[in-house]
């Protein structure tokens, strides 16, 4: 019964589907951007638990406008947008939500750097100025100080790109250094707080005042992400982070 | 003339440094036993020509990670047969092998010249039972019997050691007995 069942099997004549020729279309894929390959999920090593509140507007002061007229971008719009963290004030970067929803909820790929682990806190800000972004928050540890209450790094991902007016930006104590991480252009900001000048769309510019006492890797990825690095970093450790987005 | 190795490595070699050509070469060179290891899976024509295409450009971008000298098949089988099971969907919407079975004069992909043909009712009633098993019993008999794949091969597909085919596969050709008797 069995050698005949097997013998069947083997002769059965299946009238397949016809096989379509992929080649051309997977050519053309092959040159487009890769995408992020997903994030694999590590053994989740205790992940900080970081209160997060989505913190109200705060009133902009009348003192920007001077600083943006000081900046010269009279002639090109600017969306302003309050202080994403003032001294003391709670995060302000969105609702918490998990990767998998964050994922689903941009139309960009959002990468993990594997440097750093499971995040202790993904943000989802729907309605920033410039679109939407997701931040990923890693909780402060010894030798990763706190740059707001609860978090020591945080890694902010959004359709954008850097702009050449964040050399204005950037006050005489902050340091600019151009370089590139993996081959995408990229800057590290250090030194003194500092504004961050980014385009979400060609000559639409988004200038935001950081108050977090941070340094700042900024990397303009092939794919239209640009990931903003923030913690008290030294460039090394800066692009090291980077380089292991994944 | 090269070995079909040797010129299966040189075909990797060119595709890992952008040779477009070696590209195809190597799609076309494969699509047919993807694409109907996919089916099997999916059991929807459609859904298996999704995962061959993403299959393929997740291989093609990942060729610097397939080991040298090892075949280039069982790799790609492993990574379209990922594709086809995330894809899978509800039994409902399942195009089923009896529909297509049989227009075929020719043996299946499985049979030699010297392979008998089956009388139309036995192959119908065979395929009707198999469409009944569950999808893993189905793909492990389709590989093996329908489509010809090693043991390793087959293994690659399941995403199973090599050691777990033989016994998979016995235990789904009982069930396939059980639904060929039931039917008789």
């Amino acid at each position: 019964m069995s050698a005949e069942l097997e013998r069947d099997l083997r002769a059965l004549a299946v009238d397949w589907p016809q096989t379509p020729d992929v080649a051309p279309v997977v050519l053309a894929r092959l040159d487009e951007p890769a995408p992020r390959p997903r994030w694999r999920r590590r053994a989740a090593a205790a992940a900080a638990a970081l209160a997060v509140a989505a913190g109200a507007a705060l009133a902009v002061e009348p003192a920007r406008s001077a600083i943006l007229d000081w900046l010269g971008f009279g002639s090109v719009r600017i969306e302003q947008r309050p202080p994403r963290i003032a001294p003391g004030a709670r995060l302000d970067l969105g609702a918490p939500v998990s990767l998998a929803d964050a994922r689903a909820a941009v139309a960009f790929p959002v990468a993990v750097p594997a440097a750093l682990g499971d995040p202790g806190a993904v943000l989802l800000d729907r309605d920033a100025v410039g679109g939407p972004r997701v931040s990923l928050a890693y909780a402060p540890r010894p030798g990763r100080p706190a740059i707001a209450p609860g978090v020591g790094i945080l890694v902010t991902q959004l359709r954008a790109r850097t702009s050449t007016a964040i050399v204005k930006a950037v006050g005489p104590g902050t340091t600019l250094e151009r370089l590139t991480v993996g081959g995408d252009p990229a800057i590290f900001l250090s030194g003194d707080p500092h504004g961050v000048v980014f385009e979400p769309a060609p000559g639409d510019l988004v200038f935001e005042e950081e108050h977090r006492a941070a340094d700042v890797l900024l990397v303009d990825r092939p794919d239209g992400v640009l990931v903003r690095i923030e913690g008290r970093l030294d460039r090394a450790e800066a692009v090291r982070i980077a380089d292991s987005l994944d | 003339m090269a070995e079909p190795e040797e010129r299966e490595a040189e075909l990797v070699r060119r595709a890992r440094a952008g040779d477009g050509a070696a590209c195809a070469a190597i799609v076309r060179a494969h699509q047919d036993i993807a694409f109907r290891t996919a089916v099997l899976i999916c059991a929807d024509a459609h859904d298996a020509e999704e995962a061959v295409q993403d299959g393929f450009v997740k291989a093609l971008r990942a060729l610097h990670r397939f080991r040298d000298g090892e075949p280039l098949r069982p790799w790609l089988l492993a990574i379209v047969a990922n594709e086809a099971r995330n894809r899978r969907r509800s039994a409902g919407r399942r195009a089923r092998l009896a529909a297509h079975a049989l227009a075929a004069a020719e043996p299946a992909v499985a049979g030699g010249p010297e392979v008998a043909v089956v009388a139309r009712e036995r192959s119908a009633q065979l395929l009707a039972a198999l469409d009944r098993l569950g999808e893993r019993d189905r793909t492990v008999i389709g590989c093996r019997y329908l489509l010809d794949l090693s043991e390793a091969e087959t293994a690659r597909v399941l995403g199973v050691r090599p050691g777990t085919v033989k016994s998979r596969l016995s235990r789904a050709l009982e069930r396939l007995r059980g639904e060929v008797g039931d039917v008789r």
